[in-house]
């Protein structure tokens, strides 16, 4: 079930609501919880009813495992056999049901044998509930979680707002939260804020992310059918995906902490204005933060790890490449969790390089001297651009089916054809016709040049000066942990502090407008872009 | 003032009322007409978009159910666009069609007995395709939102009832009925193919020809479908009820596409096998009426008419691509079947034979010389197809 679907809406989420607060408001906190791991798996099940046994296998067996790690009757090699076996067989899950037909494929491709592909649907959220149970064991072994029992267990993988996309969530965040009493009391407040941050997920998603679609589909279709392409309509399609995906992404994470919050149950952000970002470091620190969280957790350590025994130099130097080498395969893994295929290989390789050069770039300022050491306003800018421009270059190897579609997208954009803008603007930079800028207009069917410009520059203006929904709600607790001092504010954020949100009628109305714009754009079709993951 | 209960005192009334509104006025205004709440003069009582979604079979089982048709034609989306119900002659008077796009047997047969359930059909024309027995064209997903498969239809098609694009199809239909226009009716779709209209012949053709590749490449002859055939056949006959069968005509463009995607001798095959069912129908039951097989399909002169060249405004008489022809090409089918005069001009005499176990070799033998004939006759449209061909399988 989509959350930008009427039936999630309208339907599922009010019904479960109501059952949730009449169970536990009277009393009866365990039945409440119980309705709502139900909801849960029909939440789940809805989409395809016979990949549930898969969630409940890897619910139980990971349930089972983490009873074990935490059990210090256990021998520490028992423990540890049983951290090994456990990882094991939830990447062996996660290998055959997503990556099964890309290992075959891959090997048939360089030995030319002819093994048979298998017809797999790829289990929803398999990626999301694999890493976050991962985890668990992971922090169990460490004697970081606390046994609550099987029920919160199991609500802690499948509660739904978080199950399908993320955020990944650690035991710690979830359970602790349904052990306390206050969630079963409905608070009117609240209803207020989680109506609110899913009402703003739903508008990025049905305005903005399923708006800008509308040129950056045409334009890669067009690639992959062997449309040459122009330099002006190749970048505005990147630059429309890149949106697209920034706005789905930050729309169902919004979505995920409006809906979790309807319960009182707070999740922790996942997405944090990214491109607000100065550098690729500090945005991987701000998209899909949970991901990176992960990564940093669990794959950093082991990564090094094995890593410190390759020498690279001399000792000091070595254990830097080290490190830059380490961001490259951190990444890589990143890509590929992402996706079975090796454009999403390439898309993390690229950002693993685009990561390690800063951190080569950050190191050699280092050594400059104090002066370098921190990065001025105006470099921060440049460094801001900088990111944008590499990151939409990545994006075209995430967005591309293959290669070769993504060659033909580079081209272009990289001006193998000369540079050409459209027809529309020769009365406006004709003179640029002197440097040898042509005015050829598009080729790609049903893409408006000026439309599309207006529509991307209009959403980058967005994603760098509106405020986050975090920052907009922030004196009520708009996620786990929520830090508004992280959100290091420019002097735009310090007028937008002007407009906060607050629960009043005012805002009721304001907000109830944009649920409307909202529920109204829904497109019958359009899911989210991570569900695929 | 701030209170949470403040807010949701106005948000929760505010939007519910915006989406009761919203949806209470397409429902009423009723673009697709599915909901048939009521139906007022210049306002909503014709329906211009009725036939050009993604419910047509929502639509057309609302108009059996409601209707009392007493002949049907079935088929494919070239029925669809090709046959008048209304020159019908067998029960002209009360015909309906039944064609949609994609359909494949087993959903003709089921929405056969629909009709049958419902009232007392007489006359039954059935314009037969490939692709009514080729694997691929299963049962759609509308027949499963439709009174065909018993469906509650509001429940089932709430689907973007509060959608920008469904109030802006509920405005369009209120301004066509405001301008006094009449939309189609009977199930048929007399104007070009709605997506087509704006693209000129060369460049329609050019482009279906190589959606027709990649379609016809992973589909393959279903001879299971020949079941349902034959049951619609058997069950024809033992009612009484009058059953016209035809091959349906397309232009040799669509002939050369199944050439070379290995299909042509599957098309050969396909003809035998339904010249089988009705053959042994037809000994079955020797005191009804025998039924018999035209085929219009082939390297006939109306199936080669010329493509006009890209950029010319010329329009082409038969056909709107390679697979749909016009009414007029369905007009003459009636001629020729039913000895009626609906046509100024002669009909080429080429256009549509009588099939049966005795000549059908020698039939498709002719068709195979024809075909030689127009390969030597139009080399440059054949290497169009070829290269087209090419293409796809690049792409692949």
């Amino acid at each position: 079930m989509l959350f930008n679907s009427y039936e999630f809406i309208f339907l599922f989420l009010p019904i479960v609501l109501l059952g949730f607060y009449l169970l536990g408001g009277n009393g009866y906190a365990r039945s409440a919880l119980v309705w709502l791991l139900a909801a849960s798996l029909f939440f789940y099940g809805w989409w395809n009813p016979s990949y549930l046994w898969l969630l409940v296998f890897s619910i139980a067996f990971n349930y089972v495992l983490g009873l074990i790690l935490g059990r210090e009757t256990f021998s520490d090699r028992v423990r540890r056999l049983c951290l090994v076996v456990g990882v094991l067989v939830n990447l062996s899950l996660l290998g055959y049901y997503k990556y099964f037909n890309f290992f075959v494929g891959s090997v048939n491709d360089v030995f030319g044998t002819g093994f048979d592909l298998k017809e797999i649907l790829l289990p929803l959220a398999i990626s999301f509930f694999t890493f976050q149970q991962i985890a668990y064991l992971v922090d169990t072994h460490r004697g970081k979680t606390k046994e609550r029992g099987f029920l919160k267990y199991c609500l802690f993988v499948s509660f739904f707002p978080q199950l399908i996309a993320g955020p990944i969530v650690h035991y710690n965040e979830i359970v602790p939260q349904l052990d306390d009493r206050k969630i079963f009391k409905f608070k009117a407040e609240d209803l207020a804020v989680g109506l609110t941050i899913f009402t703003l997920g739903l508008f990025k998603k049905t305005v903005f992310a399923d708006g800008v679609s509308d040129f950056a589909n045409p334009v890669f279709q067009a690639a992959a059918q062997g449309t040459d392409l122009t330099f002006f309509e190749s970048w505005l399609g990147a630059f429309a995906f890149q949106l697209q995906i920034y706005f789905d992404f930050s729309a169902y994470s919004d979505m995920a902490i409006g809906s979790a919050r309807l319960f009182g149950i707070l999740l922790p952000l996942n997405f944090n204005s990214p491109y607000k970002s100065s550098n690729i470091s500090q945005f991987w620190n701000r998209n899909h933060m949970t991901l990176t969280r992960f990564l940093r957790d669990y794959l950093s350590k082991p990564t090094f790890s094995v890593l410190r025994f390759l020498p690279l130099g001399d000792k000091r130097h070595s254990r830097q490449r080290q490190l830059y080498l380490s961001s490259i395969v951190i990444m890589v893994a990143s890509g590929i969790w992402h996706g079975s295929g090796w454009t999403f290989v390439v898309w993390g390789l690229i950002n693993g390089v685009y990561l390690a050069l800063y951190q080569i770039w950050r190191d050699v300022r280092k050594t400059l001297g104090k002066k370098f050491a921190r990065p001025t306003r105006a470099e921060e800018l440049l460094g801001n651009l900088i990111m944008l421009v590499a990151a939409v270059i990545s994006l075209v190897f995430f967005r591309a089916q293959t290669f070769k579609d993504a060659i033909a997208m580079l081209k272009p954009m990289l001006g193998s054809d000369g540079i050409s803008l459209p027809g529309s603007l020769e009365k406006v930079v004709g003179f640029l016709g002197a440097v040898g800028i042509q005015f050829k207009g598009t080729v790609t069917p049903g893409f408006s040049s000026l439309t599309a410009l207006v529509w991307v520059v209009g959403l980058l203006a967005i994603i760098w000066f509106a405020p986050s929904t975090q920052q907009w709600l922030q004196e009520y607790k708009p996620a786990l942990d929520y830090d508004p001092l992280l959100s290091s504010p420019s002097p735009i954020d310090r007028l937008w502090k002007r407009v906060q949100w607050k629960p009043t009628p005012l805002w009721g109305a304001i907000v109830a407008a944009i649920a409307i714009v909202a529920v109204i754009s829904i497109r019958p079709q359009s899911e989210f872009l991570y569900f695929q993951f | 003032m701030t209170s949470p209960k403040q807010f949701l005192k106005v948000y929760l009334p505010v939007t519910l009322l915006a989406f009761l509104s919203v949806m209470g006025f397409n429902v009423f205004v009723d673009p697709k007409d599915i909901f048939r709440v009521a139906k007022i003069d210049n306002f909503n009582k014709e329906k211009p978009l009725a036939y050009v979604n993604n419910s047509l079979r929502v639509v057309k089982s609302l108009d059996l159910e409601n209707g009392n048709y007493n002949t049907l034609i079935l088929g494919t989306s070239r029925a669809f666009y090709g046959l008048d119900p209304q020159h019908l002659p067998p029960k002209a008077d009360n015909a309906y069609n039944l064609g949609m796009t994609q359909m494949g047997m087993e959903e003709t047969y089921k929405i056969f007995q629909f009709s049958r359930s419902r009232m007392n059909i007489e006359a039954v024309v059935i314009a037969l395709d490939f692709e009514l027995f080729s694997s691929g064209n299963d049962i759609n997903e509308d027949f499963y939102k439709s009174r065909f498969s018993n469906r509650n239809i509001f429940l089932s098609n709430l689907d973007g009832i509060l959608s920008t694009q469904y109030v802006r199809d509920a405005l369009e239909t209120i301004a066509f009925n405001r301008e006094g226009k009449e939309a189609e009716d009977l199930g048929f779709y007399s104007e070009d193919p709605y997506s087509l209209r704006y693209i000129r012949y060369r460049k329609r053709f050019d482009w279906v020809t190589k959606d027709l590749f990649s379609w016809s490449k992973d589909s393959n002859y279903n001879p299971a479908a020949l079941q349902f055939f034959e049951d619609l056949v058997i069950e024809c006959l033992e009612n009484d009820i009058d059953l016209y069968v035809f091959i349906a005509p397309s232009h040799v463009v669509y002939w050369e596409v199944l050439q070379k995607t290995g299909h042509f001798s599957s098309v050969e095959q396909w003809k035998r096998d339904i010249i089988q069912v009705l053959e042994k129908a037809n000994q079955k039951y020797p005191h009804q009426p025998q039924i018999q097989l035209w085929d219009f399909s082939g390297y006939n002169s109306i199936a080669m008419e010329e493509i006009p060249e890209a950029g010319s405004d010329t329009e082409m008489q038969w056909y709107y691509e390679p697979v749909h022809y016009t009414p007029a090409v369905g007009n003459l089918i009636y001629e020729r079947i039913f000895q009626i005069d609906l046509v100024e001009e002669p009909i080429p005499q080429d256009f549509g034979v009588t099939i049966d176990a005795e000549n059908i070799e020698a039939h498709l033998q002719q068709i195979r010389r024809d075909r030689e004939r127009y390969r030597d006759n139009y080399p440059e449209e054949v290497e169009r197809v070829e290269r087209f061909w090419k293409e796809v399988q690049a792409e692949n």
